[in-house]
């Protein structure tokens, strides 16, 4: 590359850098006390992933979507995952236009930028696997006939604790769909003092400007692909890999495709840090989000220490 | 025959590396050995060439010579040797089946067994010469045969270079391992192998007795007979009298100790400084522990103090020794028993004439027992003696034909002569021999007194002063005790062409020098690191006192920790940092580590950097720095001159706080 060209990508890498850290600002002052969560969920959906967010009702997870949608100038729809959902509630259905003696197909909630699917988990698997489909395909097909989704299209999706009543769990071949799984937990005491004080979210939310559009999202999810991923962070990643196969701490390694979701995410997260390579921190940034999900301990230990303990016990190489 | 199993590649190397190990035996074991072993290597070598049918199937009456001569050199060497299989018949054996193997070697399996021969002959070397350059030579020849086995093994790998390279290293990472093995076996008391009987004084040094003539041999000689430092200021080269036999009894012709050495030590009356030293004695095959003129503490010497003087060690000494005293050399020796005034009087019936007649009349003439030494002195000044180291032979009466026949001799005539005059003039007369001066080796401070030092000289016993040193052959030539032997024959001998002063003697000289001090240091640290200096080793470890089984079990110990050092050290050196970069951060890293700052294996360098900086803020914008260039260099492949990183981290300090 040209020392021009490396100068207009690293303008260009700056300007994002910008832009990213001037929207987690507007986002903290509505999410309070959570801007890793923030960032992780931004840089999931800059790396074109979906994000699954585990924890208890209540936390924010619903003004998180929102939020999101509104700051990148996204449209926005929820659904509400219940135990009698069907596939077409989702989708959409055919329906026969008499006017037109044409069957004509009614979009579903599906066809949006961020999609929030509330509380997955308790929907059958049915309906579950709809949306799992798509969420891969980016497209519907109904039948016969397929219809892309829009493009950006993000998907978060809430999940109650498993444990609780009434739920169907997402197997993990699904849960592999899903690039990032975070959870937002409590607000610490100053945040939660805030947030009492403060005014409704929702109004605040609806106050907020747009801060981006499809255009600028997409370039920077263009960016994305092309930070830069040194030889060592490959081998790294590929530590990362091998030890989760050989260490009996785990009852199945990561698959090549977590491997890749490690490094598209460790990308994202490199950029939303304004640098358009990827540092050893960048990977260790997202290791948790990316690969809890995908990861059962025999220990039965899950959750934020699961990825901790991975982090410390590969070495950098 | 070349659809053998052996390459003529490594047939060609196993037999230069076995005649490379083998070349030290041919030169001590004469044209015969070399012969043997050459004629069946060629044998081999030319039966690979094709040119000669080679014993093997098929050729039942070439096999049947194969195993006659090798049955045959096995008889030949027990009927030589008697039947005893000792050093030099193993040796002989070693050498002639090396050949034959070579001579029969077809497969894989015979090219490891004719390494592994090799390196065993390598070792049987060190039985005959534990010298420096043995000891060089060795290591090149241990490094050739590795260097054949590892392009042996190395399949298809033909680079000569690396092989070597690759030996090279295996070599040099076996050298912890043999450091400790050299610290820690257990020493044996005596030589392994036992010295062969050598014959009296020609290498030996000096004997129990003297015939005129039995010295020259000796002063040709430039072999080391020890090695002295001196604690401070060392004495003037004129006072340098080491003391060895002391001969008491004479039959006309031969000298030799008697017993003089008899009795209880005597006394030594100091008069001057006192001189502290360290020995370091070459095997001589004899008792003399040598020591300056006169010792007043024999300190460790492994010996003990006669009544001339003198010390003597329990057994003839067949390795080197090393031991510290003091002596003074000005002194006074007042005690004599009857016994030795006797004999220091004693002068055989019917011998030197002449020389009795001669010295009753010098006697007779002179107002005191000091005068008649002086007329006596003067007389060997006066008249027309010489000093040469090849006197003409002595006829008849050696002494009488000496004194008043050829007057030209050395040392010892002048000795022999003088002690004999003085016993015929009633003055009781000792001979003693021994080494005079030393050349002084500046580069590492210590004195080497070789063999053509040796030296010969008379004590004369008066009542007040008790046993006196005279020298005789400094009243003929002063420059000999002075300045050393050359200095004494030069009075005789025209001047050399060549300058003494000239730039090329001067190297020659100042190399000597070096390599002399090298051997020095060698026989001080290597050689004589003999059991005593291994327990002086153990217990500054802290350890007590260990026995010869102890001291092996510390040693395998050792061993085994040095080997797991080593796999560590080489199964880390297997996963190399992956660029410059990388190993000039591990470099930076390490540093911080020694100051108690040490980065987990999974902690991201800039995760590093701040846990440093928050820890040491002095060191915040540096770690940072450095830091961001490895970054760059690292992971995002940055255009950056890698050397600004590596000066950075060489010139980054950690100040201990």
């Amino acid at each position: 590359m040209s020392p021009e060209g490396t100068g207009r990508v690293e303008a260009g890498v700056a300007a994002a850098g910008g832009a990213i850290a001037r929207l987690l600002a507007a986002a903290e002052q509505v999410i309070l006390g959570k801007p890793e969560a923030l960032r992780l969920a931004l840089a999931c959906l800059l790396a074109g992933g979906h994000l699954l967010i585990e924890d208890q009702p209540g936390v924010g997870k619903t003004t998180l979507a929102h939020l999101l949608a509104r700051l990148l100038g996204l449209g926005f729809q929820r659904v509400q995952f219940t135990s009698d959902l069907l596939p077409a509630d989702l989708l959409g259905v055919s329906i026969f236009d008499r006017t037109t003696q044409h069957f004509h197909f009614q979009r579903g909630p599906i066809f949006t930028h961020v999609l929030l699917a509330d509380e997955v988990n308790r929907a059958t698997p049915r309906a579950q696997s709809a949306l799992l489909e798509a969420m891969e395909e980016r497209q519907v097909t109904i039948e016969g006939v397929t219809h892309p989704l829009p493009a950006p299209f993000f998907v978060i999706a809430t999940q109650n604790p498993t444990d609780q009543a009434g739920t169907f769990p997402l197997p993990e071949s699904q849960l592999d769909r899903f690039l990032m799984r975070i959870s937002l937990g409590y607000p610490d005491r100053g945040a939660e003092r805030a947030l009492l004080r403060g005014e409704d979210r929702r109004a605040l939310i609806a106050r907020l400007p747009a801060m981006m559009d499809h255009a600028v999202l997409e370039a920077l999810q263009q960016q994305v692909q092309n930070v830069h991923v040194a030889d060592p962070l490959l081998a790294y990643v590929q530590d990362v890999l091998a030890y989760t196969r050989g260490s009996p701490r785990y009852a199945t390694g990561l698959s090549p495709r977590a491997g890749l979701a490690l490094l598209r995410a460790a990308k994202a997260w490199a950029l939303t840090g304004g640098r358009n390579h990827v540092l050893p921190e960048d990977l260790q940034a997202v290791l948790g989000a990316v690969v809890v999900h995908r990861l059962r301990a025999t220990d039965g230990s899950h959750g934020p220490a699961l990825g901790a303990a991975l982090r410390e016990a590969v070495p950098i190489p | 025959m070349n659809a053998d199993g052996l390459a003529r590649r490594d047939l060609y190397a196993v037999s230069a590396v076995a005649a490379l190990a083998l070349a030290p035996h041919a030169l001590r074991f004469g044209p015969g050995l070399a012969a043997a072993f050459g004629t069946l290597v060629l044998w081999r070598l030319l039966g690979a060439a094709g040119r000669l049918p080679l014993p093997g199937r098929g050729r039942p009456l070439l096999s049947l010579v194969k195993h006659v001569i090798g049955i045959g050199t096995l008889l030949g060497v027990l009927a030589v040797h008697h039947g005893q299989l000792g050093r030099d018949a193993g040796v002989t054996l070693l050498a002639v089946l090396l050949g034959l193997k070579t001579l029969e070697a077809s497969t894989e399996r015979d090219f490891y067994v004719l390494s592994f021969i090799a390196y065993f002959l390598v070792a049987t070397n060190f039985f005959y010469s534990q010298s420096m350059l043995t000891a060089g030579y060795m290591t090149l020849v241990v490094l050739i045969v590795t260097a054949g086995l590892v392009r042996h093994t190395a399949d298809g790998a033909d680079d000569a270079r690396a092989s070597f390279a690759l030996a090279a290293r295996l070599v040099a990472q076996s050298l912890p391992l043999m450091i400790i093995a050299f610290l820690l076996f257990p020493r044996l008391p005596g030589p392994l192998w036992g010295l062969p009987q050598r014959a009296g004084g020609a290498v030996a040094g000096l004997a129990e007795e003297l015939s005129l003539g039995g010295l020259t041999s000796l002063a040709l000689t430039d072999e080391l007979a020890f090695s002295v430092a001196f604690e401070g200021e060392p004495p003037r080269a004129r006072d340098l009298y080491w003391r060895g036999p002391v001969l008491w009894d004479t039959d006309g012709t031969t000298w030799r100790a008697g017993q003089g050495a008899r009795g209880p030590v005597p006394p030594v009356i100091v008069e001057g400084p006192r001189y502290r030293y360290t020995i370091t004695l070459e095997p001589s095959n004899t008792r003399n522990l040598l020591l300056l003129d006169a010792a007043t503490n024999t300190g460790d010497a492994p010996g003990r103090a006669t009544a001339d003087s003198r010390l003597l060690a329990a057994r003839p000494l067949t390795s080197p020794v090393r031991y510290t005293l003091e002596s003074a050399t000005a002194y006074r020796l007042p005690a004599i028993t009857p016994g030795q005034r006797a004999q220091a009087l004693a002068l055989p019936p019917g011998f030197h004439p002449r020389a009795r007649a001669f010295a009753q009349e010098l006697r007779a003439a002179s107002r005191s027992t000091d005068d008649f030494v002086a007329r006596t002195l003067a007389h060997f000044h006066d008249e027309p003696f010489k000093y040469s180291l090849t006197p003409p032979p002595l006829t008849g009466d050696a002494v009488d034909a000496f004194l008043f026949g050829t007057r030209e001799g050395f040392c010892e005539h002048y000795a022999a002569a003088f002690t004999v005059l003085m016993r015929a003039g009633g003055v009781p007369a000792r001979l003693v021999t021994g080494y005079q001066g030393g050349e002084f080796n500046a580069i590492s401070d210590y004195f080497q007194v070789r063999q053509r030092d040796a030296h010969a000289w008379v004590e004369i016993y008066g009542a007040s002063r008790g046993w006196v040193r005279v020298d005789p052959t400094a009243a003929v030539a002063p420059e000999r005790v002075s300045l050393g032997l050359n200095a004494g024959l030069a009075r005789n001998a025209p001047r050399t062409t060549l300058d003494a002063d000239a730039a090329p003697l001067r190297v020659w000289r100042g190399a000597r020098a070096l390599w002399d001090a090298a051997n020095y240091r060698w026989g001080q640290w290597v050689l004589g690191f003999e059991a005593p200096q291994q327990r002086a080793l153990v217990a500054s470890l802290g350890l007590p006192e260990l026995g010869r089984s102890g001291l092996a079990l510390l040693m395998i110990a050792a061993l085994a920790i040095g080997m797991a050092g080593l796999a560590l050290f080489v199964l880390r050196a297997r996963t190399p940092p992956r660029d410059r970069a990388a190993a000039a951060y591990a470099r930076f890293c390490a540093r911080l580590a020694r100051a108690g700052l040490v980065r987990r294996p999974a902690e991201g360098p800039r995760d590093f950097a701040t846990r440093v900086a928050a820890a040491r803020a002095d060191l915040a914008a540096e770690v940072g720095a450095i830091t961001d260039l490895y970054v760059l260099l690292r992971y995002a492949d940055a255009p950056l001159p890698i050397v600004r990183l590596e000066r950075r981290v060489r010139n980054f300090r950690v100040n201990p706080r």
